[in-house]
C-alpha cells in the first residue's frame, strides 16, 4: 500500500519506545496511521508500506531514490525525529537483529533519535543520508545481510570527520568491499594499545579504524577532494597493501 | 605518484597562519546561511599568485568543498552553506595547490568566520555563541575520536554575542570554566589511554595536564566513579590556581563590591 509519509508525535514515539523496551508481542504498527499519534509530513512524499529490505543499504537506496527523491532541505529531513521514528516502525521487520537474538530490536537509538550525539545510529535516517551523499559506496558500511547495524556501520558513521567526506567512501569501498557486497575479513579489527606499542605487531594495521587517521595525514599533503578513489588508493602506505591486493 | 608514510612531510608544504584569512558568515534569510572569504593575504602567506585555493566548510558530520580559484583572484561571492549543520561549530580548512596538481603547497586548518570566532587564538576548547533556548551554556565533547576536534562550549548568544565577550567576562571565567574543566577531566579519566593515543581528541590534553602539575589518571575499574571524580577535582583545583582564573576571580569579586567591570 502506498501512503503519505507521516511522523510520530511525542506520544507515538513514547509508545514505540515502550515496545522497544519490552518487545513482547507484535510491534505497535497500529500507530502508523493513528491520527492521534501521527501527523502527515509536509512535502508530499509517499512510501510503500509493503517493502522489506535485506540490508540497510537497500533501505537507504529505496528512501533516497523513491521516497525523498526530490531535492529538498537535507538538514530539515535529518532533524525530523518523529518521521524517522515512524519510518523505523514501518520497516521494523527489516531493522531487527538477525544473528544474536533474532527478531528482537537492537538498542533504542537505532530506531528513535534520543540525542544528537547518537543520531548517526538511527538506521533508516543514516542509511538514507549515506546513500544520498555517497551512492553505492555507502554499501561498504550498510551492505551487511547479517545485521542491520554492524561494526562497519558503527565505525564508518561515528567519526564525523569522514561521515560526509566524499573522497573517503570510494576508497573504503575499494579497500574493504567484496564483490558480493560483504566486507573482507579483518576490516573492523582494532589496533589496541599493546599493538601500537609493539613495532612488530601488524594487528589492525590498514583496518577501517586506521583509515580516517591516514586520510587526515594525507589531507595535509594532498587535495584529496580533487583526486579519484583509484589515485588515493595507489597513494596509501604499506599497511594497506594487503587490502589493495585482497 | 609515489608513496609517503603518514609521519613524514617530504613535500615541505606550509601551514598557513589563520590570521591571513578573513572569512565571513551571514544568515541570508530565504537563501539560508552563506559564507564568503573576504580577504586572504597571499603575499604575507608567501603563496604564489597563480596557486589555486580550495576550501572545506565543515560542522559536525556535515561538510562541503568549494574551489575558490587562484589566490590572486579568488571567488569572493557568497557560497551556500545550506547542507552544513547549524548546531555545530563551523570551521574552514583552506588548501592550496598548483594548477593541475593535487599535491598541496600549503593549508590552514580550523579557520573560523570572524563573526563567530571572536579573538580566541589557539586554545584547547572552542567557544561558540548559539541560540540555546534559555540555557546559558553547555559543553559539547567531540564525537568520535578525531584529533582535529576540541571540546566546544556553546554559550547563549543573547548573553555572549561573541566568543571574545565570553572569554573576557569574569563570571564566565569563574563560574563556567571550572565546570567545563571538570567535565573534560572526567572524560579523560574515563579513557586515560587516550592521552597517548594520537588518534584521539584527548591526546592534546596530555601536555596541559602535565603543565598544571597533575599526574595522568590511572586506568580504573569501569565502576570506580569516585576515583575519576577525585582526579577531576585535582585537575579543577590546579586549573583554578592559574593566573587567568585568579584574575577573573578578582574582577568578579571587585564587581560584587560595586566596581564596574
Amino acid at each position: 500500500m502506498i501512503i503519505p509519509v507521516r511522523a510520530l508525535n511525542d506520544l507515538g514515539i513514547a509508545r514505540f519506545a515502550s515496545w522497544l523496551d519490552i518487545p513482547e508481542g507484535d510491534p505497535p504498527k497500529e500507530l502508523l496511521i493513528d491520527g492521534s499519534v501521527t501527523d502527515v509530513v509536509d512535502g508530499g512524499s509517499m512510501i510503500d508500506t509493503s517493502r522489506e529490505f535485506a540490508t540497510s543499504y537497500d533501505l537507504g537506496l529505496y528512501l533516497a531514490r523513491e521516497v525523498f527523491n526530490v531535492p529538498g532541505d537535507r538538514l530539515a529531513l535529518l532533524a525530523n525525529a518523529g518521521m524517522w521514528a515512524w519510518i523505523s516502525l514501518l520497516f521494523i521487520e527489516s531493522l531487527l537483529a538477525k544473528k544474536k537474538k533474532p527478531g528482537k530490536p537492537l538498542a533504542k537509538p537505532h530506531y528513535i533519535m534520543q540525542s544528537p550525539r547518537l543520531a548517526y545510529r538511527l538506521i533508516a535516517r543514516t542509511a538514507w543520508d549515506l546513500v544520498s551523499l555517497h551512492g553505492e559506496s555507502a554499501k561498504v558500511a550498510l551492505g551487511s545481510s547479517r545485521s542491520p547495524w554492524g561494526d562497519m556501520a558503527e565505525q564508518m558513521t561515528s567519526r564525523q570527520e569522514i561521515y560526509s567526506h566524499r573522497s573517503f567512501w570510494p576508497v573504503a569501498c575499494a579497500l574493504y568491499a567484496m564483490p558480493d557486497g560483504s566486507i573482507k575479513r579483518g576490516t573492523t579489527t582494532k589496533r589496541h594499545k599493546d599493538a601500537r606499542r609493539d613495532p612488530e605487531s601488524r594487528v589492525g594495521l590498514g583496518s577501517v579504524q586506521r583509515l580516517p587517521f591516514t586520510f587526515r595525514q594525507f589531507e595535509r599533503t594532498y587535495n584529496l577532494r580533487q583526486m579519484t578513489g583509484d589515485q588515493i588508493v595507489a597513494l596509501l602506505p604499506d599497511e594497506y597493501r594487503k587490502w589493495r591486493q585482497a | 605518484m609515489g608513496q609517503i608514510s603518514r609521519t613524514t612531510n617530504p613535500t615541505g608544504l606550509k601551514q598557513i597562519d589563520r590570521k591571513h584569512f578573513v572569512a565571513r558568515v551571514k544568515d541570508d534569510g530565504p537563501n539560508g546561511r552563506v559564507f564568503w572569504l573576504e580577504s586572504f593575504d597571499f603575499e604575507s602567506a608567501r603563496i604564489d599568485p597563480g596557486v589555486r585555493m580550495g576550501c572545506v566548510a565543515h560542522a559536525g558530520a556535515t561538510e562541503e568543498y568549494f574551489d575558490l580559484g587562484p589566490v590572486s583572484d579568488f571567488n569572493k561571492s557568497p557560497l551556500s552553506l545550506e547542507g552544513i549543520a547549524t548546531d555545530k561549530p563551523l570551521k574552514f580548512r583552506f588548501m592550496f595547490n598548483e594548477p593541475g596538481e593535487s599535491l598541496l603547497v600549503g593549508y590552514a586548518d580550523g579557520v573560523r568566520a570572524i563573526d563567530e570566532a571572536g579573538n580566541l587564538g589557539s586554545s584547547l576548547v572552542d567557544i561558540e555563541p548559539r541560540k540555546l533556548d534559555g540555557v546559558a551554556w553547555k559543553l559539547v565533547l567531540p564525537e568520535g575520536s578525531g584529533t582535529g576536534d576540541k571540546p566546544n562550549v556553546l554559550v547563549e548568544m543573547s548573553l555572549f554575542p561573541t566568543a571574545a565577550i565570553a572569554v573576557s567576562n569574569p563570571w564566565f571565567g569563574v563560574l563556567v570554566m571550572p565546570e567545563v574543566m571538570r567535565q573534560i577531566a572526567m572524560a579523560i579519566a574515563h579513557d586515560p589511554d587516550a592521552l597517548d593515543d594520537p588518534e584521539s581528541w584527548i591526546e592534546p590534553w596530555s601536555a596541559f595536564i602535565s603543565a598544571i602539575g597533575v599526574d595522568a589518571p590511572v586506568a580504573s575499574d569501569e565502576d570506580d566513579v569516585a576515583a575519576r571524580q577525585d582526579w577531576a577535582d585535582r585537575v579543577v583545583e590546579r586549573f583554578a590556581a592559574k593566573g587567568i582564573y585568579k584574575h577573573h576571580l578578582a574582577k568578579a569579586m571587585a564587581e560584587m563590591d560595586g566596581a564596574k567591570s
